[in-house]
């Protein structure tokens, strides 16, 4: 099983924060949740549509082949198993460029482009040791929207005053109106 | 010979008696040919006619002579004779009285050579040539950019002669067997013999008077090598393609031949800008060189794909264009998917589906399988793997938003519009490709890129592949232009109409403020003239403003938006126009002048200075104009008509000028640039070398390290191998500058040396700014966190040795090849790049120099000026550095040092006191103003300068210095009588005396510099309308060697002549500038060496060229033609036939490029030749 | 490293300096053929009394320029397709620019190039011995 680059948990904070310019490709400002990474992700939200405040688990990763050996960059489609079978949402691209924020101590960024959807992702330099300029990146989204359900019990624990008094509300609202539930899926 | 010297002294190569004549030269009939009319009339050439004439009046003179008739008839009969002789050789020779109306002019001699038309000009210098084709000339995307389309029929019609070989027997009996009608045939066979067979039906027998019929098979099949066939054009053949006007050498370039149906030329649009030429019915000419080392030149050295980019700058000029660009445009929107067989047919169009495309992973893979346009890109770039081309380039594009993050850093590639290109090893990563990266004069453009790292091929064949791709694609996707494109919203008309209403009310405040006089001045300007700066100002603003509003509210799929966004055609104003507002007309650069007393049409009361009396056009081409709106709209329609009439005419004799004077300056093989008669113009081209067309830094610099160093270090992974800390780069830069190949011996200049060294240089520093403080931090605990720190900055700044030695070579490889090489007519390229770019040049004439108040010369006028080394310019302005120039009050006692001021400026009074005991004029000085003004003046300093006013002839016991501040003047007229009016014109005379100031000078005005970050700071300087650069260099509290002026003939006459061709060089380069128009120095230097390498300003004229050692011939060509023969015929001059017009003229190869050397064979053993018989015994 | 990748074709100037070959009898033709090269044969040019052969070492550069490049391609061109021997072996190559492109990509012109300095001194200079840049097809821009 091949391991992936980075893995890890966004949130979607905002669509389009310099403005809306194309139709069926949206910018969204994510944070991580496990390593306060901090992104800027264009989406083809024509074919995977995306929402301010969901919640998604993003993957990197440099092949899709499940053994972990190494993209040959030659496009092979077949019925293969690949790791993108568990995701819904698979980018291929580039890495095109590593830089070291401002300040000393401050953080470091990758930029990454998938045939011109960008990617700009921000966090501690020590996450970015592993990358290469110019290597193949695969990109893998899901929604954790299912994943969430794992955490209902735990969370209506934890949250069961918070629940009675929004009881007609979906998950999904209590999970955007609930400041805690950052914390809650940390744990 | 004792009486030869006095020849010699009177500069004459005979006799003066042998100059009268004796005897006419009668030409043949070849020269003078009678032209039969229907039937028995017949015309007979004006020569003819003379020459009769000349009999006549000789026949009745000798009979007058024989007869010994009456001395008036006959000495009438004299001047007659002499009258015809001269108006034989010169018919307008001066003297004799014109012809009366009826009767017709015969030319004479001169005017068969003079002119245009004349022999020189029009035959000897220009020759007309067989084997040529004109037509109407269209697009074809589908051709390559080295090709050109040639119809069928002109293929019939041209030929080419091709001896037959054993190479191409085959091909040529087939054309032999076709005859003339059928395409791949021949329209005549020369056989080696020296028989011609010539034919339509069949081929005759053309020899002699003999002609014999025989059969087209026969000859096909008698056909020998040696025989020479002048077949039909076939594909492949070289041909010259040229369009009028020719004004550069990008005009005629050489292509390939294409047969194809149908009757236009065609050629591939990327080609239209270096010919100038679209297809609205423009006609083009084509040749078709007839020899193989004509063919063989013309592809070499004309070729399309070895003129890409133009030696004016060294940017390129065939590039993408129009619809090209448009649907790249759209192509690379980052919202542009396409399905797996939608991206294969276009991969498939770029090269007729002949080519082997690698098909990349696509951009999205799941949900469904998508590529994106950016990744067609990249397939363009680079189609597969077995092609080695490693693109990297970054370019902004218009619609790059300059706005910063929110940490300060530019947006770069995440810029939120997609504004920036950014191409990483052939793979396009961010942007959306327009005018900036595909199209023509961008020197960091894609294919300026492809054209200097990988060779012209490599962005030819880019170009082709983008022209049809791009010819496809859109043909499917469609683009058009409709009524609904221009229509605004209410929402937009609304906003407008405010926006127009706002600014009317603005104008009527300033229009009322103006009428109640309380409108503030702007310096140097009255009152009218700052009404009309601040209306002119409101109304651009309108329109600026009604120009953004559309802009936001146009939809992104507005095609006009699309259009001006990509580049391919039109601006931002053009769409504002159209959708918004037409804005402000002008007439001469000022708002629409007053053809009416008082007014600009009867429509407006009179004196209303409003916006729409004046020319503003409120409405927008959609709504229509009103009919006064629509009156002004022509006024300034036909401004512009009638200045690109004028300019043309203007441009045309001045780039013909500057060839005339430069055309034999060459290269010569130890690399000094040298006229015909090997006189030194300059020791080293453009004190450097270089090949301006190579050009690839800013500013003419050779390199653009910047690039070069980022694309090293693209191409050359870092992989494992370990970075370079900065002692190392140091230490590896030194040694790899101190080879051969970069020492003066090894041809390579210290500037490139420098400049080289103190980019590394700089590198190195900004490398150990970062570096350092992750050093420091390595002896403390946290050693593992600055590992990682210096890591992530040996990742961002560093390279490897490799990509650090890779730099260094190609640099300097690249720079070596990019020198001048010998035999280049760097003089024709120089005059044509400074001759081509004035026909650009807008109606934009003057500019404002710093002040608003003062005007410079500029555009087409200003260059003729220059050019011309015109003695008296129409804007004199020196530009006076101060010494102190952080201070007002200084400026303006300097100020008050150089304007000129009278004595009735600073004049309290000037009295005539008549007494009876005296008679004066008494001064009285305004001390009160003099101190306001900062005058250092008192009654000394004017008692000075009425002393040094030659004119009123004052003595110095004529004045008296009362106290500081008054004077008496005492007249020197004693008769009393006369004394009344003497003293009235003495103080006449006195309000006019300078007492301060230099005489030349009209004006002063100072002029204040912003400091670009802070608005406080301000640097002065004094700008000094008017000549006298000595008098203002030598005034206190200038610094006088920074003073400059733009009177070139003024400088060499203070400062000298290398000062003359600095102002030459800076002048013209500051014209150009402000027009928007680069050309490389080296070619103003060139120019100015021209200029000035005689010891004084020599200008581009018929009089200055003809100081500059140029033959008879060539000055015979230019003008003046009958003078300079002439001349030359009594002093007895020589021709030596060694420059450009003379080669041409004598029909000799000129000894300039390919003429410059000679060709050898090499016999290494020459054969021995045994004479006689073999030995019959030999060892 | 990918700088000079674009040409596929191995230009090879370490090879050996190739021997002129010598086609007995052709040179007189192919001489007389270049009637625009007066001087060009080696007998007439001793007759010109102020041009003299400057003495090692020379001065001029070694590379080829442009438009020497041209004049020999040219005139070899002109040779060739007047039945002149071919000095390589063709592929299948018919048009004579080239054949003669071949030619000198292998260094195989037998001509000297005779640089005229501006005060009348020459040097000559083998065809072999100047260093030619750039790949050659591409020039031309055929395919």
């Amino acid at each position: 099983m091949a391991e992936f680059l980075f893995e890890d948990i966004f949130k979607i904070d905002r669509l389009n924060p310099d403005g809306k310019k194309f139709d069926k490709v949206t910018r969204i400002e994510a944070k991580s949740e496990k390593f306060d990474m901090f992104m800027h992700l264009d989406v083809g939200t024509d074919v995977y549509p995306m929402n301010e405040g969901e919640k998604f688990s993003m993957a990197l990763s440099s092949t899709l082949n499940e053994d972990g050996t190494p993209d040959t960059g030659y496009y092979t489609p077949g019925n293969r198993k690949t790791l993108a079978d568990n995701y819904e949402y698979v980018m291929q691209g580039k890495l095109y460029r590593i830089a070291e924020g401002s300040g000393h101590h401050g953080k470091a960024e990758i930029d990454a482009s998938f045939g011109g959807l960008l990617m700009m992702l921000k966090g501690d330099p020590s996450y970015f040791k592993k990358y290469e300029l110019d290597q193949r990146l695969f990109l893998l989204i899901r929604k954790v929207d299912l994943k969430v359900a794992h955490f209902t019990k735990f969370f209506f624990s934890l949250c069961g005053k918070a629940l009675s008094e929004h009881e007609d509300c979906t998950l999904l609202t209590i999970i955007k109106m609930s400041p805690a539930f950052v914390e809650v899926s940390i744990l | 010979m004792p009486r030869l010297p006095d020849c010699e002294l009177l500069y004459l190569s005979v006799r003066p008696e042998n100059l009268i004549l004796t005897n006419i030269s009668v030409p043949p009939i070849a020269i003078r040919p009678s032209v039969i009319m229907d039937g028995s009339q017949s015309n007979e050439n004006d020569l003819t006619e003379r020459l009769k004439q000349i009999i006549q009046v000789n026949a009745t003179l000798r009979q007058d002579l024989s007869e010994g008739s009456a001395a008036a008839k006959f000495l009438e009969n004299w001047d007659a004779l002499q009258a015809h002789v001269a108006l034989y050789i010169n018919s307008d020779v001066r003297g004799i009285p014109p012809p009366k109306p009826g009767e017709k002019q015969y030319s004479g001699f001169i005017q068969r050579l003079k002119g245009k038309q004349g022999r020189f000009r029009g035959n000897l210098s220009g020759k007309r040539v067989e084997y040529t084709g004109r037509t109407v000339i269209s697009p074809d995307p589908n051709l390559k950019i080295t090709e050109v389309a040639i119809p069928i029929r002109m293929a019939r019609i041209l030929t080419y002669p091709e001896r037959v070989s054993h190479h191409n027997i085959e091909k040529l009996r087939q054309c032999v067997s076709n005859g003339p009608d059928k395409y791949p045939g021949a329209r005549m066979l020369r056989r080696a013999d020296g028989s011609t067979w010539q034919g339509l039906i069949c081929f005759y027998y053309l020899c002699g008077h003999v002609s014999i019929r025989v059969s087209r098979k026969r000859l096909a099949d008698e056909l020998k090598y040696g025989d020479i066939v002048e077949r039909h054009l076939e594909d492949g053949d070289i041909v010259l393609f040229n369009r009028q006007p020719s004004l550069h050498r990008m005009s005629i370039m050489c292509h390939r031949a294409r047969v194809m149906p149908w009757r236009t030329l065609r050629f591939n649009e990327s080609v239209c800008n270096p010919y100038n030429a679209d297809f609205d019915g423009d006609e083009m000419n084509m040749h078709v060189p007839q020899t193989e080392e004509a063919r063989t030149e013309a592809i070499l050295l004309m070729g399309v794909q070895n003129n890409l980019c133009t030696p004016k700058n060294g940017e390129i000029l065939v590039a993408s264009t129009q619809d090209f660009l448009t649907s790249s445009f759209l192509i690379t929107r980052k919202d542009t998917f396409y399905d797996r067989a939608a991206f294969s047919l276009m991969c498939s169009y770029m090269g007729d589906a002949m080519e082997h495309n690698d098909l990349p992973t696509p951009a999205v893979i799941k949900p469904v399988e998508l590529w994106t346009g950016k990744q067609l890109f990249s397939v363009l770039v680079r189609p597969n793997a077995n092609v080695r081309v490693f693109l990297n380039l970054t370019v902004r594009e218009k619609n790059y938003s300059n706005k910063l993050q929110e940490n300060e850093r530019e947006f770069e590639t995440m810029c939120p519009a997609d504004g920036f290109v950014c191409f990483r090893n052939s793979e396009l990563i961010s942007g959306q490709l327009g005018k900036g990266t595909l199209g023509n004069g961008n020197k960091d453009g894609l294919y300026s890129i492809l054209l200097r790292d990988y060779k012209a091929h490599a962005a030819a064949a880019c170009m082709n592949r983008l022209a049809k791709l791009s010819a496809r694609w859109i043909g499917n996707h469609g683009f058009s232009i409709g009524i609904d494109d221009v229509q605004p919203s209410d929402k937009l008309r609304d906003e407008k109409d405010q926006k127009i209403n706002e600014g009317a009310k603005d104008c009527d405040d300033k229009i009322k403020s103006y009428k109640e006089g309380n409108l503030p001045p702007e310096p140097g300007c009255d009152a009218a003239q700052s009404l009309e700066a601040v209306i002119t100002g409101i109304l651009n603003k309108i329109r600026e403003e009604t120009g953004k509003l559309c802009m936001k509210a146009l939809p992104w799929r507005n095609s006009p938006l699309i259009m001006s966004q990509c580049g391919s055609k039109g601006s931002l104003i053009n769409i504002s126009q159209m959708v918004a507002c037409v804005g402000q007309q002008s007439v001469g650069g000022r708002r629409a002048p007053n053809g009416f007393i008082d007014r600009s049409l009867p429509h407006f009361p009179r004196k209303d200075k409003t916006p729409a009396a004046k020319g503003f056009v409120s409405h927008s081409f959609y709504d229509g104009l009103s009919a006064t709106e629509f009156f002004f709209h022509t006024m300034g329609g036909r401004e512009g008509l009638v200045d690109t009439a004028v300019k043309t005419a203007d441009t045309g004799y001045m780039s013909r000028r500057l060839i005339k004077a430069l055309e034999d300056l060459f290269v010569h093989y130890d690399n000094t640039v040298r006229n015909a008669s090997a006189c030194i113009i300059q020791f080293c081209y453009g004190d450097d070398g270089m090949d301006p067309a190579h050009m690839e830094g800013k500013n003419g610099a050779p390199l653009n390290f910047e690039r070069l160093f980022l694309k090293a270090k693209a191409t050359c992974p870092a992989g494992g191998t370990e970075k370079l800390s900065p002692e190392k780069v140091s230490e590896l830069v030194e040694s790899r500058l101190s080879k051969k190949d970069m020492t003066p011996e090894g041809g390579c200049s210290a500037a490139f040396k420098n400049s080289l060294k103190s980019f590394l240089d700089n590198y190195v520093k900004a490398f150990k700014r970062t570096w350092d403080p992750c050093e420091s931090t390595e002896g403390h605990a946290k050693m593992e966190n600055s590992a990682t720190t210096k890591n992530i900055v040996l990742q961002l700044s560093g390279a490897t040795a490799r990509q650090l030695e890779v730099f260094l070579d190609t640099c300097i490889s690249r720079y070596h090849s990019k020198k001048i090489e010998a035999g280049t007519a760097i003089g024709a390229i120089g005059a044509q790049s400074i001759g081509e770019p004035g026909t650009q040049m807008t109606l934009k004439t003057f500019h404002f120099a710093g002040v608003a108040s003062m005007n410079v010369t500029l555009g087409v006028p200003r260059i003729k000026e220059i050019i011309n080394g015109a003695k008296k310019i129409s804007t004199p302005i020196i530009t006076a550095i101060l010494e102190c120039d952080n201070n007002v009050n200084f400026a303006r006692i300097v100020r008050g040092r150089i304007e000129k001021i009278s004595l009735g400026q600073v004049a309290k009074s000037i009295k005539t006191v008549m007494t009876s005991r005296v008679a004066s004029v008494v001064i009285t000085l305004d001390m009160e103003r003099i101190q306001d003004a900062l005058l250092s003046i008192d009654a000394n300093v004017v008692r000075d300068s009425i002393l040094q006013t030659p004119r009123i002839k004052l003595k110095k016991e004529h004045i008296r210095v009362l106290d500081f501040k008054k004077l008496e003047i005492l007249p020197y007229e004693s008769n009393r009588s006369k004394l009344y009016h003497h003293l009235q014109f003495l103080a006449k005379m006195l309000q006019n005396i300078l007492v301060k100031g230099i005489k030349t000078v009209e004006r002063a005005v100072i002029s204040s510099e912003k400091d670009k970050k802070t608005d406080i700071s301000k640097k002065y300087k004094l700008l000094v309308e008017g000549t006298g650069l000595l008098g203002v260099m030598g005034t206190e509290g200038v610094d006088g060697r920074n003073t400059k002026t733009n009177h070139i003939i003024e400088v060499q006459q203070t400062l000298g002549i290398e000062a003359a061709r600095t102002c030459i060089i800076d002048e013209i380069e500051y014209t150009m500038k402000s027009h928007g128009m680069s050309i490389d120095t080296r070619h103003m230097m060139l120019l100015a060496d021209v200029m000035t390498s005689r010891g004084e300003v020599l200008g581009i004229t018929r009089f200055g060229i003809q100081k500059m050692d140029k033959s008879v011939l060539m000055l015979a060509s230019f003008e003046k033609t009958a003078d300079h023969l002439f001349n030359a015929s009594v002093n007895g001059r020589e021709d030596k036939i060694e420059g450009v017009s003379e080669c041409i003229i004598m029909g000799i190869p000129m000894q300039i490029g390919t003429g410059m050397i000679k060709v050898r064979q090499r016999v290494d053993v020459p054969p021995m030749l045994s004479y006689g018989p073999k030995p019959i015994l030999s060892s | 490293m990918a700088d000079d990748d674009y040409t596929e074709m191995d230009m090879g100037y370490e090879d050996e300096p190739p021997e002129p070959e010598i086609e007995e009898g052709a040179e007189e033709d192919v001489d007389n053929n270049n009637n625009d090269d007066t001087g060009g044969e080696p007998i007439e040019a001793e007759d010109k009394a102020d041009e003299e052969p400057v003495e090692h070492p020379r001065k001029t550069s070694k590379y080829m320029t442009k438009y020497e490049r041209a004049r020999i391609l040219g005139t070899r061109a002109l040779q060739i397709s007047m039945n002149a021997p071919v000095m390589v072996e063709l592929e299948g190559e018919t048009d004579p620019l080239e054949i003669a492109m071949k030619e000198l990509r292998e260094r195989k012109i037998p001509f000297t190039i005779r640089r005229y300095l501006p005060d009348g001194s020459y040097e000559d200079w083998g065809v072999d011995e100047l260093i030619v840049e750039d790949s050659w097809k591409r020039q031309v821009g055929g395919d």
